[in-house]
């Protein structure tokens, strides 16, 4: 039987806009496994990239509970959320973030680093890794030198050097062609085959859905619709 | 992580080297101000530092400084010289007198008799002749550093040669003489010794023929150069004269102290060189701070992101601590370099400038201070990093 990884019940979030109470996500269930691709999809302010950042811990629900890989993450302590964070969770945002001023390798070698892995057995693992990304050669290039989906693909490096055991990415595939956007799924399934790990994709994408496992679908702060592919 | 830091700070080169050049620039007038400010006080004593023979100068009471002579009576060398504890004591004169030169001109000179017998007192750097020369009749020694001012013409116009077409100024040389008060001095060795401050030139002669040409007063003795014994110490040698004299006597560096006092206190140098510098630090804090704040805030997306991947705060603090001290010890080297080679290539010229290491360690100082608080204050904002907005942008 599959291992919970994310286990979020009852989760509500809101904001206040000057005088104004927004309610953002309203009784939100969610559940995923180890070894699952799960695609949150819904319509702009639904409520999905709130719902990332509740499972990352950098936001607190108003009410509810969020157990990633059997915690409480944000009831941890913030020196404890921060290291379980970086050891147990892998990101991929909607505009790549690939710190422009260091070099690819140094970009994917951040987790590493992070965790006090010594230089050199990060920076070959980075090598090894960006090289199975078809990125051998642009190890110590500039992001800025590189094409969109290279730029994509050293993020997904980053996000899985550490071999974290949940992966979130917000539209990993929306400013990419069809044929790169593929790419990108791709590698994403063969990581969460390879390392048995959760990736939690938020996305606008109908072209990317076959690949999920499981989709949610998110309208004004609620779930309306659960489909398993797999099912 | 540290040296990716470094690298966030260093490739962002536009940002970098606004902050380099404001901060060096800092460096820069903190160093060359007060550098030129020491070298100014030290040209106020260099009579005292050029006399390291004198452990003590005796002087009347009511001098303030190396310049402000009220003469002693003759007899005092000799009450000093009967005290116990003085190895020796030895007579100076010290005074302006009016030179003539050669060609009819006249130019203010200090004049300084120095002991006929030891020539204690006397320059101590010689670059033509020798001090003995000093016992040829009508010997004086004249000082280099100022001699365009001794300078003259050799043709018998009487008309100075700036006004006249193709003609020049010609340096006094060894065997030239000169008139002081009506009376013939030649001029018998060429010393170099430390600027002053006046920028009178410095004629060196014996202390009878100073007195000699001075113009007659009753009283000429202007210091007593004393040397303490070796079982007595220079400080008590001072109280024991000064309590059987009533004579004011100071250490060398007593006597330098009280000289730069006077400068400090009774002249603008001070305030006008402590605002100079102080202008330097406030400009470069502002400058600094106000650069290196804006290059935390352009990277605070970027901190975010190190945050979210697993950084702690404290490692981001830390990380901007390191870039602020790296920013700080190149803008303190370049800009100390620069004020250095700058007083190096203006060494032959009238500049004052005298840069010790304690200068060096307290711009370095003074640099990082201010790199320490522009950190803090963009440390600040890292602690108030949102993370969640990292997924709506």
């Amino acid at each position: 039987m599959s291992l919970i990884t994310i286990n979020c019940e009852n989760i509500e979030k809101s904001f206040t806009k000057g005088k104004e109470k927004i309610e953002v996500l309203k009784q939100v269930n969610f559940q995923t496994y180890e070894n699952q691709m799960v695609m949150l999809m819904g319509p702009s302010g639904s409520g999905k990239s709130t719902i990332l950042s509740i499972i990352a811990g950098l936001i607190s629900q108003d009410s509810g509970q969020c157990l990633v890989l059997g915690k409480s993450i944000n009831t941890l302590p913030e020196r404890e959320k921060t290291k379980f964070r970086g050891k147990n969770i892998g990101f991929m945002f909607q505009n790549v973030k690939l710190i422009p001023t260091i070099t690819v390798a140094q970009n994917t070698a951040i987790p590493l680093l992070l965790q006090n892995v010594p230089e050199k057995t990060a920076y070959d693992k980075v090598a090894d890794l960006l090289s199975s990304f078809g990125l051998a050669r642009d190890l110590d290039s500039f992001p800025s030198t590189l094409s969109g989906g290279e730029q994509q693909r050293v993020s997904i490096a980053r996000a899985c050097i550490h071999k974290p055991k949940i992966i979130l990415c917000d539209e990993p595939t929306s400013f990419l062609d069809s044929e790169r956007g593929a790419q990108i799924m791709h590698l994403l399934k063969k990581i969460q085959e390879e390392e048995k790990a959760t990736i939690v994709i938020v996305t606008h994408d109908a072209r990317i859905l076959s690949y999920a496992d499981k989709i949610f679908t998110i309208e004004d702060g609620v779930i309306k619709e659960v489909v398993s592919n797999k099912e | 992580m540290y040296k990716i830091g470094l690298q966030m700070l260093t490739q962002d080169k536009a940002k970098f080297i606004g902050l380099i050049l404001s901060l060096s620039f800092s460096a820069l007038i903190i160093t060359q101000q007060t550098a030129i400010f020491f070298g100014i006080m030290m040209r106020t004593y260099s009579t005292i530092t050029d006399t390291p023979q004198a452990e003590i100068w005796v002087m009347d009471p009511n001098v303030q400084h190396i310049d402000d002579v009220n003469p002693l009576r003759d007899t005092d060398l000799y009450r000093i010289r009967s005290i116990d504890g003085v190895e020796w004591a030895v007579p100076l004169f010290k005074g302006l007198i009016r030179a003539r030169l050669p060609d009819g001109h006249y130019q203010t000179c200090i004049l300084q008799g120095v002991d006929d017998a030891t020539f204690i007192g006397g320059p101590c750097n010689m670059l033509q002749g020798s001090l003995y020369d000093l016992r040829a009749p009508d010997a004086v020694i004249i000082d280099d550093y100022e001699l365009d001012k001794l300078s003259f013409t050799r043709a018998s116009s009487p008309v100075r040669p700036e006004f006249i077409e193709g003609a020049s100024l010609e340096h006094p040389v060894v065997g030239d003489t000169l008139e002081l008060n009506d009376r013939r001095a030649v001029i018998v060795g060429i010393s170099r010794l430390t600027r002053t401050f006046l920028t009178y030139p410095i004629i060196y002669t014996t202390y009878n023929r100073a007195l000699f040409y001075a113009p007659y007063e009753r009283k000429l003795l202007s210091f007593v150069l004393v040397k303490a014994n070796s079982t007595t110490p220079a400080e008590q040698l001072c109280e024991t004269i000064h309590t059987l004299t009533g004579l004011q006597a100071l250490t060398k560096q007593q006597f330098e102290n009280k000289t730069i006092s006077y400068y400090l206190h009774q002249t603008g140098i001070g305030v006008n060189f402590g605002l100079t510098i102080l202008f330097g630090i406030l400009i470069g804090a502002a400058l600094a701070g106000q650069i290196f704040f804006s290059f935390v805030v352009s990277n605070l997306a970027y901190l975010a992101l190190l945050s979210v991947l697993g950084a702690s705060k404290r490692l981001l603090a830390q990380i901007t601590i390191i870039q602020a001290l790296w920013v700080a010890l190149l803008s303190w080297h370049i800009g100390t370099g620069a004020a250095a080679a700058i007083g190096f290539a203006t060494q032959a010229t009238r500049t004052s400038f005298y840069m010790p290491l304690s200068l060096y360690l307290a711009t370095g100082l003074i640099i990082f201070i201010i790199c320490f608080i522009a950190s803090l204050i963009a440390i600040s904002k890292i602690y108030k990093i949102e993370l969640g907005e990292l997924f709506k942008q």
